[in-house]
């Protein structure tokens, strides 16, 4: 290092990352990780059993037809939905599509949020978690991604539902459940069945449940950091952008991330006044507009409004409010153009004509028509609720499961400490190298109350040997990811 | 102490997807902390997920002997950032400016923190973006010339010139004698040590 690294290596730019923020954002990190290896175990598994099964019709599970086929009147029938004014254009691939980024102005946005906010601080009080209470929300995410397949190049859109029951003290249970996948234009579902799959008219269930439990202080919803009360946040809009801005945005202002932090308050806050402001100050966030009315992914009638398209993606940023009763119906971003500086980057960067030509191609296949729905948050319902089973409004889930990880545990030097991973435990990650002493003894497996027994005994030949098992855990944190990981005992 | 290389996971992963996140939990600090740096920790939150989301989408395309992931870690990371650099750019700037106001309250610079020097800070934001990446990934992502290399695809020659160049043009703006910012000409580039998937 020379003295001026030196000086580069001492700037501090930030400060400090905390480690409890460090530990969030590395459980959002992993969460988004599994839903790409889902989604990627679930396409492999799919293509073969729609392989073997191509002359059989697939038939879709209930809700994931339902889903389904709300989620292909949103993709392609947008214009139906009355988008406006007038704004929609032909696309290839999709047909008559709303293009958000034509809307219809600031002024229009300010008077429609300022009616939701009539209505909203006419409202009553809904009721606030006690100590032994929970938050419940319930919503289904999902995004448009691409795969390959046997050389074929397939764009398709995803979903899972996930929910949430959090406790004021920042501990408590997330289901994700099992979601669906389906080709995304008719021009992908032509090329599936020309290549002798099943016909995709119907969604296929993926498999794949993740249920979690977090401790006190987790805050697993980011959205719980806010007051869901009365106290801490002003009811004045002007005043109340400026806390957003400094609590939670560190005095960065963007126009897509207050919207989001404001959707945190609607989706949580049952105090009135409060949502009455939040949504005037939405109507304030400079270049807001409105998109007229939207239908979100479940079918759900709405009034839409939009912070500006990202100038480095082309995305809109799109939030559809139920005009009568002022709870956000969906989140979604929305490919607004493609006169964009993103690029879809690879590395390592390519060397040869032929990796730049493959480069060129992939990112031709990832672009994404304007007006596709990238990805969306559909919210489907919240409410305080007495125990981490029960849903608002009634009915029940069954209480967590015990769950068994299988774990293979590769053991170099027996005796010693220090050992190979077991790539198919769940968290293999998180058994840290250096942790573990491979002989007959104890593992210490994340999320399993306890230590495990692990015997692992010695080859004297090689001094290596491998050794598989399962635990069982029934109260902490855990999280699998892929399918055939994760059995309910 | 051993631990399968990178590279061994990744293979692994082709076929058993999940050894994927031995990835993550393995350098998911040193990213963070190295986009937090970057483009503040907003972003970075953002930016962290996205890199390793993509690094699995693309695990086939890895190809680096050595058997560390990490360039190629810092190397997705920074094409992100590069969607960012206006980001990164203002902010640099407003943190020089933070930084005056401070000196200015405290003339003293072991009260105001000399780890904010306003003048570095703005020919840092002054650099082209390509000269930046490498003097950052140097400096702060703490990678060798070879390294730096594999995470842009460059031979380490170009490496080389372009951390010399830069240097030289942050040298020149805050006043420190070019020759001591060392440089191809002294044939002997200081190699930061090669790390092992530090954790």
């Amino acid at each position: 290092m020379t003295e001026l690294d030196e000086m580069i290596r001492s700037l501090s730019t930030e400060e400090e990352v905390d480690d409890l923020r460090r530990e969030q954002l590395r459980r959002t990190t992993r969460a988004r990780l599994y839903r790409a290896i889902r989604m990627e175990s679930h396409a492999r598994r799919s293509h073969v059993s729609w392989w073997r099964t191509r002359r059989r019709l697939v038939l879709p599970s209930g809700i994931a037809v339902g889903i389904a086929a709300a989620l292909a009147a949103a993709l392609f029938l947008l214009p139906s939905s009355g988008g406006g004014s007038g704004s929609g254009v032909d696309v290839p691939g999709l047909g008559n599509v709303h293009v958000p980024g034509l809307g219809t102005g600031q002024a229009q946005a300010k008077a429609v949020l300022a009616h939701i906010a009539h209505i909203a601080a006419t409202t009553p009080a809904s009721s606030v978690p006690s100590a032994d209470q929970f938050l419940y929300t319930e919503w289904i995410d999902g995004y448009t991604g691409n795969e390959v397949h046997d050389g074929h190049n397939y764009r398709l859109t995803n979903g899972q539902t996930e929910q949430d029951w959090e406790a004021p003290d920042g501990s408590g249970r997330q289901l994700t459940s099992a979601g669906f996948f389906r080709l995304l234009t008719p021009a992908d579902n032509a090329q599936w069945l020309a290549a002798g799959s099943a016909n995709n008219s119907g969604a296929a269930p993926s498999g794949g449940i993740m249920d979690a439990t977090y401790p006190k202080g987790a805050y697993f919803n980011n959205c719980s950091m806010l007051p869901t009360g009365p106290a801490g946040l002003s009811t004045d809009p002007k005043l109340l952008l400026r806390q957003i801005v400094a609590k939670y945005q560190k005095g960065h202002y963007s126009t897509e991330g207050t919207l989001d932090k404001a959707l945190c308050i609607l989706e949580t806050s049952a105090y009135p006044p409060l949502r009455a402001a939040t949504y005037r100050m939405i109507g304030e966030l400079p270049g807001i507009q409105s998109l007229g009315t939207m239908r979100d992914t479940l079918g759900r009638s709405g009034a839409a409004v939009a912070a500006p398209p990202d100038p480095n993606t082309g995305e809109q940023y799109v939030v559809i409010l139920d005009p009568t009763t002022g709870m956000p119906l969906e989140q979604e971003d929305v490919q607004a153009n493609n006169n964009h500086n993103h690029q879809m980057y690879f590395t390592p960067p390519p060397k040869t004509e032929k990796q730049r030509q493959e480069d060129a191609t992939l990112e031709a296949q990832q672009t994404l028509a304007v007006g596709t729905v990238v990805d969306y948050r559909v919210f489907v319902k919240s409410g305080v609720v007495d125990s981490d089973t029960a849903l608002p409004g009634g009915g029940s889930v069954p209480s967590k499961p015990g769950i068994t990880h299988q774990y293979t545990i590769t053991c170099a030097n027996v005796g010693s400490t220090a050992v190979g991973m077991g790539c198919t435990m769940p968290g293999a990650g998180t058994l840290q190298p250096g942790g573990v002493t491979c002989t007959t003894g104890t593992l210490p497996v994340p999320g399993v109350a306890g230590p495990t027994q692990v015997v692992c005994p010695a080859d004297t030949t090689t001094n290596e040997t491998t050794t598989t098992g399962t635990t069982t855990d029934a109260s902490t944190e855990t999280a699998t990811a892929g399918a055939g990981v994760a059995t309910t005992g | 102490m051993h631990t399968e290389e990178d590279a061994t996971v990744i293979a692994d992963s082709l076929s058993d997807p999940p050894c994927f996140e031995v990835l993550l939990e393995r350098h998911f600090v040193r990213m963070l902390d190295y986009l937090t740096r970057r483009v503040g920790s907003q972003v970075a939150a953002d930016l962290v997920a996205d890199t390793f989301e993509r690094a699995f989408r693309n695990r086939a395309r890895f190809a680096n002997a050595d058997g560390s992931a990490l360039p190629w870690l810092y190397g997705i990371a920074g094409n992100l950032v590069r969607m960012h650099r206006r980001t990164e750019a203002r902010r640099l700037r407003a943190l020089a400016r933070e930084a005056r106001s401070r000196q200015s309250a405290a003339p003293d610079p072991s009260v105001a923190g000399g780890a904010l020097d306003p003048v570095l800070l703005e020919a840092l934001a002054g650099l082209t973006q390509p000269l930046r990446e490498v003097l950052l990934l140097h400096a702060w992502g703490e990678l060798s010339n070879e390294e730096i290399a594999v995470a842009l695809g460059l031979s380490p020659e170009a490496v080389r010139t372009r951390l010399h160049r830069a240097r030289s043009r942050v040298a020149a703006q805050i006043g420190l004698a070019s020759p001591g910012v060392g440089g191809p000409a002294a044939g002997v580039e200081p190699q930061t040590p090669k790390r092992k998937e530090a954790m």
